[in-house]
């Protein structure tokens, strides 16, 4: 099988399955900061496979990726124990205050679109995100990005969902004072 | 834009650069660890060290407390190679951290700096009136006393190494200083003896970081600057071979796969065993369960001595004391009423069940008993006639890793479908069911080397090679299901688990020719090197995975063997060379040998077995009293168990017991054994007896008259009836095959002796239990004298 075929085929894994790998590594990574890491060590191992061994045999390629990446997950950084142990107990943000937090993502501001272009200032906003404690980041990831409503998250983080909201909002607080965003 | 979609862009952008990713799954590109602060701290030459000591040493300096890499702390620096003292350093550095003790320090640097360049080095850490006890100059030469040494820092010549006094804590401050080659402390006896090591001694040689062509990965730690200028960073995983090589002159870094092998019969399961040198995955050679083999051991029982206190029978002669026994020259043999067929040999339950392609079988508990053929393993149960199935999984290769001390529980690992050690059903005969705990979710296509669970914690630890790395894991298992605690260790060289106490794992970790033994802390992944062997010793834990016994290799000519306790880290000699050892199923109790041990509080105990605990060590045979069974030719056979209550209930005597009785007594013996037999089975008519007053005739020609009265009693027989009629008097039938007659003392018309009566083996040790018995001499014939209780 030359490189070309493995290039293609990788390339068409790569693209078909990046958000579901990288969506099940930032569930399962004990850190957000350590799911690009693990993401690549996914797709290195998924490259080397296939150059060792062709890809004829894969039925299911996401699958089959998806169990590479339990494993990077358990051996890169392994989270089940540290997320158990990095539960918080965190008082509940107060319902008036999620309300209007709640009202204001959903409130169009054109400025945000501004932000978006300046990549320095993004990047900025980011980082500050990532700068919280590791579950924020997380946090902000499956709620935004996956859309996992707040309880799912709570869920899936073994998080009070008190805890879960407090630290997204409190975030989004932050971020308004400090960015004006 | 709302906010909303303004986070969810911000982070699906910048979570991840999918091109990087891309690009460098591309070129075989491992992310990398952020390095540890003592990996930070250390420079160029001593990181390229650490690194030629293998991951081993990098999973070490991750430890909070250091790691002893080499026991080298007493040992003078002349007498340590270039690489010891760089690894003696780093403990040395780590011990001193928080250390403001003044101690004597050499300073080797990089390249030798001039006098300037030293006291920017030295004045970045101290104080500027650092006292120097010694200035080693780029020539080789040494110069000491105050006036020299000022003289050199007000000259041209360059430093090559500098001794100081200061705080141990400013070691690790002035080992970060990238000038700085090494910082290590020295003794009154160093100054005279050691001279400064250089860069080039250390035994890494070559340092090939690949792909030139290719952009430097991003690093988002500070990297390790090697004396060339060459940036490495520490890798986590074993991958990172991908992004740099390291490359010894002796090639020590190959791993020399050593045969851990360890025969101790076919006792203990776990055994890793050997790896081809081209790093073919093998399979550790766990002994499955056996069919109950015959129980012989390499050394002999002790030989029972006949009792010497029994007194004689009241005679009108003198009693004599015990003498060899006479050889009689004229034998009475008294023979057997007409019509009368004496069978004093029982025979053995045995039952056989269908050909179901058994390879082996034995029992769980006291009516189900477990089967593996070459692609399932089942459990059956067994009520005296007929078995039932009452679980079956498909399982290719089965192998037997845990056995519970109670023997209800087993692990038993098979291949998967993809044909890797990956599967792993926990067999439960009280839920009566097989359970597949999916241990491929953490070995993935890796392949299981060996298992070790701990009961009292339900933790559970996977040895498993993947990819050329060997991988702890740590899971916790609960009820039947498994879950992920961490994966706290790995190594690219071999790696042998001991055992586990507590939140600790024991490891020893095999490369090249050296053993070290490790503790690892599973839940902070901190280890510690405990124990060195540099003899490759064999290395197995028992099944209960609380011991593991270390021997000496198969190519020692001297050593002993070690029983390992993780309890107290406590290395117990056996003062055995070669013995085997056998723990079974038990935790703590063991055969060494022939002789029975408990381990208690780190030392071995003699232990006074009970067949309870041989029961654990015997765990093959059966763990149910009834039933022991066996695959024969595909069958599994079924027979009587040795491990019942009535055994128990006994005090039995161990040890082979040698016959030393004449053929007249045994004679008797047997005669009187049939008649005993057919009594207490009720099987009279069997044996020809169809009357009572054939009874009788019979009981009175193996019995002497006090016997035969003693039994007619016993057995409410009518002498006066016609008709058979008898109880069973509660007499105990024996058979006569399984009997050992010692005489201990005769004359012409009697004698008195002991009836060893085999209750099994145990342990491949038989045990006896006993009953006095005494001979007369009646009307010319030998007659059984009592009643065989």
């Amino acid at each position: 099988m030359d490189k070309f075929d493995i290039d293609s085929y990788f390339d068409e894994v790569y693209a078909e399955t990046f958000n579901s790998v990288s969506r099940f590594v930032v569930s399962h990574a004990a850190r957000f900061q350590d799911a690009e890491d693990i993401v690549q060590n996914v797709y290195t191992r998924f490259y080397k496979r296939l150059k060792d061994k062709g890809f004829a045999d894969i039925d299911n390629a996401e699958a089959f990726v998806i169990n590479i990446a339990k494993f990077e997950c358990r051996s890169f950084f392994s989270g089940f124990l540290k997320r158990r142990d990095k539960m918080m107990n965190m008082s509940d943000f107060d319902e008036e205050q999620s309300a209007a937090l709640e009202a204001e993502l959903s409130r169009d501001q054109k400025k945000l679109e501004d932000v978006m272009s300046d990549k320095i200032l993004a990047k900025q906003i980011f980082d500050d995100i990532m700068s919280d404690d590791e579950t924020v980041g997380k946090i902000f990831y499956m709620h935004f990005v996956m859309d996992m409503k707040l309880d799912e998250i709570a869920n899936k983080l073994d998080m009070k969902l008190s805890t879960v909201k407090t630290k997204l909002y409190r975030t989004l607080e932050r971020q308004k004072k400090k960015f004006g965003i | 834009m709302n906010k909303h979609d303004f986070y969810k862009q911000l982070m699906s952008e910048y979570s991840f650069d999918t091109d990087k990713i891309r690009e460098n799954a591309k070129k075989g590109k491992f992310a990398r660890q952020k390095i540890s602060p003592i990996a930070i701290g250390i420079t160029a030459a001593v990181a390229a060290c650490t690194v030629a000591c293998g991951t081993v040493a990098i999973s070490m300096m991750e430890s909070k407390n250091g790691v002893d890499l080499i026991d080298t702390s007493s040992q003078s620096l002349s007498a340590l190679s270039a690489s010891e003292r760089v690894q003696n350093a780093i403990e040395q550095q780590s011990k001193a951290k928080d250390s403001e003790e003044i101690q004597s320090v050499l300073v080797t640097f990089c390249t030798p700096l001039s006098p300037k360049g030293t006291e920017r080095v030295l004045t970045a850490y101290t104080d500027s009136n650092i006292p120097v006890k010694a200035v080693y100059l780029a020539n080789g030469s040494k110069i000491s006393g105050s006036d020299n040494v000022s003289a050199v820092f007000s000259g041209n010549d360059n430093i090559s190494a500098i001794c100081i006094e200061c705080a141990g804590s400013v070691m690790s401050l002035l080992q970060s200083d990238t000038d700085v080659f090494l910082v290590e402390l020295m003794s009154e006896s160093d100054f005279d003896t050691a001279t400064p090591i250089s860069p080039d001694e250390i035994e890494t040689t070559e340092v090939v970081i690949p792909e030139s062509t290719n952009p430097a990965p991003e690093i988002k730690d500070d990297p390790i600057i090697l004396p060339g200028g060459e940036e490495i960073v520490l890798p986590v995983l074993p991958e990172t071979q991908d992004t740099f090589e390291i490359i010894y002159t002796d090639e020590t870094y190959e791993t020399v796969d050593v045969t851990e092998t360890v025969d101790f019969g076919e006792t203990l399961a776990p055994v890793e065993t050997s790896e081809t040198s081209d790093d073919t995955e093998t399979q550790e050679t766990v002994a499955p369960p056996v069919e109950p083999v015959t129980p012989e051991t390499e050394e002999l029982p002790p030989v029972v001595t006949p009792p010497e206190t029994i007194a004689p029978p009241e005679t009108n002669e003198t009693p004599q004391q015990p003498v060899e026994p006479v050889i009689p020259s004229d034998p009475v043999i008294q023979q057997p009423p007409a019509g009368v067929v004496l069978k004093p040999d029982l025979k053995d339950f045995v039952y056989k069940t269908e050909n179901i392609s058994a390879v082996s079988a034995y029992f769980l508990d006291k009516n189900i008993y477990f089967v593996r053929t070459a692609d399932s393993i089942a459990l059956y149960e067994y009520y005296g006639t007929t078995e039932t199935l009452v679980d079956s999984v498909p399982c290719l290769d089965s192998k037997v890793h845990w056995v519970s001390e109670d023997g209800c529980k087993l692990l038993v690992s098979g291949l998967s479908d993809q044909g890797n050690r990956s599967k792993m059903w926990l067999v439960d005969s009280q839920s009566r069911g097989i359970f597949d705990i999916h241990a491929e979710d953490a070995i993935m296509y890796g392949n299981l080397v060996s298992v070790g669970f701990d009961s009292s914690t339900d933790r559970l630890f996977f040895n498993a090679k993947l990819d050329g790395v060997y991988y702890l894991y740590a899971l916790s298992l609960d009820g039947h299901d498994l879950s992920y605690i961490e994966s706290p260790f790995w190594s690219e060289a071999k790696i042998t688990m001991l055992g586990s106490s507590g939140d600790n794992i024991y490891l020893a970790v095999n490369d090249a020719s050296l053993t070290q033994i490790y503790r690892v802390n599973i839940l902070t992944r901190e280890s510690n090197i405990i124990k060195t062997y540099d003899n490759n010793p064999k290395i197995v834990s028992n099944l209960a995975f609380t011991h593991a016994v270390i021997s000496p290799a198969d190519s020692a000519l001297t050593g002993v063997i070690e029983i390992f306790d993780p309890a107290t880290e406590s290395f117990i000699t056996t003062g055995r060379f070669d013995a085997s050892v056998t723990f079974g199923a038990s935790k703590h109790d063991l055969c060494i040998g022939g002789n029975f041990y408990t381990i208690s509080n780190g030392t071995l105990v003699p232990l006074e077995p009970t067949l309870e605990t041989l029961d654990a060590i015997d765990y093959k045979r059966s763990f149910s009293g009834r039933y022991i069974a066996s695959a024969v030719d595909g069958c599994v056979k079924i027979t009587s168990g040795v491990y019942n209550d009535n055994n128990k209930a006994l005090n039995l005597v161990y040890g082979q017991v040698v016959s030393n009785a004449s053929e007249r007594y045994v004679d008797a013996l047997n005669g009187a054994i049939s008649l005993n037999n057919a009594l207490a089975l009720g099987t009279c008519p069997d044996v020809g007896i169809h009357a009572q007053f054939k009874l009788i005739e019979c009981l009175n020609a193996y019995y002497s008259t006090d016997a035969v009265n003693a039994l007619v009693a016993l057995c409410g027989i009518d002498t006066n009836s016609l008709k058979l009629n008898y109880t069973s008097g509660k007499l105990t039938a024996v058979s006569a095959n399984k009997t050992q007659l010692v005489i201990t003392y005769e004359d012409s018309v009697s004698a008195i002796g002991t009836l060893y009566i085999k209750a099994g083996t145990f342990c491949g040790t038989p045990a006896y239990s006993t009953a006095n018995v005494s001979f007369v001499k009646e009307d010319g014939v030998w007659k059984l004298g009592n009643i065989i209780r």
